[in-house]
């Protein structure tokens, strides 16, 4: 029997058995042919009744945060492996990394590992995906991995890999080199739309092999010196679901855990927060290759327009995720008129709200790409002011009311309205009245007409009376019983 | 594409998310500690209520129902614990990680205050959420959450009997489940 249907058995049986008199539950139990069944029950029914020691609402974590002090510095090793050492890269989510030189071959690689103050389980467990992770993609735009291994013994031994070093600027800070130089914005807008169909072509990549990557932001893409573009960093991506099941052993996309040094996680959020997109700050929706798209949107904007879509106030978390979620970005066009077409509209496609409004795929958005480096026209279409009013009535205010209301009032969880079909509610409407109202022309009509054979009936009633009257002998023809 | 759909099923919480509020309960309660100092104790409710409070002060928005916040803020506090439990394993193994002060429910037996041991809850927990998800989300938000019973109701769109029920079978199985490794050791 499969696990989880013996369970769900298992809670049925004891929903039954848990308030049963003993006699009663004597004979409850001994019906139970499944011996396993039985006895696991039995403990459980009488663990209920002498109460569950050990598992209750915590009431008291003073003591964990009691302790909370500054955990050890990263001390940069000498060697790691066959490694030199040559030294601290950065500090990222899951560890350090560190430039080093294999003196075999005098190649420059970079090491990245796992930090001691994060050692844990799950720590180690998001270590190793990424390994995995990276180990599955093989494409010119994403920074190779080379080996893996672990460095030293026992306690102090560090989990690490080797990966391609890639030297470059990140992307934004390549594209404000790029504004520097005093190019009009039409002589720029090549070179960047070069390095984004790179980009958008890892991107697609990753997730034709069922990666979503989940934290794009500038730090993560690097612009080379001879004009390649390397994604980097899969340290939260994560498996989609249709592949993971099948590729790998500890499939679960399981929440990373934040395992940095003191507080460098803020650091670490602060270049983050303004690339999630709004679904992911949406516990309800689902977060996946479109989040990308959406990501890919902010860095295109920022790398045109030079700044931000909307402004986030990086110090609250929660007034970031209200303006991302909330906020019509500016068309490009607004920012600098050099921007307005094409561009533009591809901009607003990756940043809609709503991932179904986006580009659906990464190989959409590279034909796109392509048509405005080459100045062909896009395949999106620029959203005309009637249409973005009506779908805004459709899908926010409207949405957002129906949602309050019927969240708050009758299911307290936004997550139940089914939002397509509250999409459609006006629509509905619509076509509500439209058919009471076509019942009531029919009913009208359906009246009118009965009414008016009526009348003809009666009028005629009225004449073969009148006639009758005038012709007594015909009374007898109608009738010959009367005599 | 290799995968025609590839948003569908992957509809739990955005890890992003909850690293954000894992900040904010962090810096809550480091700063609470920082004031308060000794023999204080500290309530998930309170630190989840108070990241609550900070958040819907800047913006009533940000998240569309409280529940649902706190059920967010549940899973956060899961991985605080957790991460804590854990970072002490391994600083001195075998020295058995301090137990965190629960609520012993209706029936106290007499132990005097009675300890959950968050590393084996999480293993239980990981195991019935395998088994079945919504018991598993009822016993995160009232273990690590301090959720109502009627907020948890409220989350997961289910009654509160049922709740009531999931809370009970869910709470006598991970007992069970924590003996049998105990004794089997």
């Amino acid at each position: 029997m499969d696990e989880a249907r013996r369970f769900k058995i298992l809670s049925e049986l004891f929903d039954r058995a848990r308030d049963l008199a003993r006699p009663e539950l004597e004979s409850f139990l001994a019906e139970i042919t499944d011996r396993g069944l039985r006895e696991e029950l039995a403990s459980m029914v009488a663990l209920d009744r002498e109460g569950t020691v050990g598992v209750g609402p915590i009431i008291d974590i003073a003591g964990v945060f009691e302790q909370e002090t500054a955990e050890p510095e990263f001390a940069v090793p000498e060697r790691i492996g066959n490694y030199e050492i040559l030294g601290l890269i950065g500090t990222g989510a899951s560890g350090v990394v560190l430039r080093a030189r294999q003196p075999e071959t005098d190649r420059i690689v970079a090491i990245k590992v796992l930090g001691t103050g994060s050692w844990n389980p799950r720590a180690l467990a998001r270590f190793r995906r990424e390994i995995r992770l990276l180990g599955r993609l093989d494409h010119p735009n994403i920074a190779r991995i080379y080996e893996a291994g672990t460095d030293g013994e026992g306690l102090s031994a560090r989990p690490y890999f080797v990966m391609e070093y890639v030297s470059g600027l990140t992307l934004v800070a390549w594209s404000r080199v790029l504004a520097e130089r005093g190019q009009p914005m039409t002589d720029r807008l090549v070179p960047i739309l070069d390095i984004f169909e790179q980009v958008v072509l890892a991107v697609g990549y990753a997730h034709a092999n069922g990666v979503v990557h989940r934290d794009l932001k500038p730090a993560n893409i690097l612009v080379g010196a001879n004009g390649r573009a390397k994604v980097l960093d899969f340290g939260v991506s994560g498996f989609l679901p249709e592949t993971s099941a099948s590729a790998l052993d500890d499939t679960r996309i399981d929440t990373p855990t934040q395992s940095l040094p003191g507080h460098a996680l803020t650091e670490q959020l602060v270049g983050t927060v303004p690339y999630m997109s709004p679904e992911q700050f949406d516990g309800a929706s689902a977060v996946g290759h479109r989040s990308d798209l959406y990501a890919l949107g902010v860095m295109l904007f920022e790398c045109l327009a030079g700044e931000l879509p909307y402004a986030i106030d990086r110090n609250s978390i929660p007034a970031a995720a209200a303006a991302i979620r909330t906020t019509v970005p500016p068309l490009l066009g607004h920012v600098d008129a050099a921007l307005a077409g094409g561009i533009e509209t591809v901009v607003a496609k990756l940043l809609e709200k709503d991932p179904a409004d986006r580009y659906q795929s990464a190989t959409e958005l590279l034909e796109d790409v392509r048509r405005l480096r080459d100045g062909r026209e896009t395949n999106a279409r620029p959203i005309t002011g009637l249409a973005r009013a009506r779908r805004r009535l459709r899908r926010g205010q409207w949405r957002a009311s129906v949602d309050r209301w019927l969240g708050n009032r009758w299911l307290g969880n936004h997550r139940l309205v089914n939002h397509r079909l509250v999409g459609r509610m006006p629509a509905m409407l619509v076509l509500m009245i439209l058919s009471i109202l076509l019942v009531f022309v029919l009913l009208a009509s359906g009246l009118a007409y009965t009414t008016f054979r009526w009348l003809d009936a009666e009028a005629k009633l009225a004449r073969v009376a009148a006639q009758a009257s005038e012709t007594p002998g015909s009374g007898s023809r109608a009738d010959p019983n009367a005599k | 594409m290799a995968s025609p759909n590839p948003d569908s099923g992957s509809t739990q919480l955005s890890p992003q998310l909850i690293e954000l509020v894992y900040g904010e309960l962090r810096a809550l309660a480091a700063s609470y500690m920082r004031h308060q100092r000794s023999s204080h104790t500290l309530q998930p409710t309170a630190l989840v209520n108070e990241a609550f409070l900070k958040i819907a002060r800047s913006n009533s928005e940000a998240f569309a129902s409280r529940s649902h916040f706190m059920a967010v803020a549940a899973t956060a506090m899961r991985q605080v614990l957790i991460n804590h439990a854990e970072s002490k394993n391994a600083e001195k193994r075998g020295g058995g990680s301090r137990g965190i002060p629960i609520d012993p429910g209706m029936a106290a037996p007499d132990l005097g205050v009675a300890q959950v041991d968050v590393l084996a809850i999480e293993e239980g927990l990981r195991k019935l959420e395998k088994l079945d998800e919504r018991k598993a989300r009822v016993v995160e938000a009232k273990i690590f959450g301090g959720l109502s019973h009627e907020e948890i109701a409220s989350v997961l769109g289910v009654s509160l009997s049922t709740v009531e029920g999931d809370w009970r079978m869910a709470k006598a199985w991970l007992a069970k489940e924590m003996r049998g490794t105990q004794s089997g050791e």
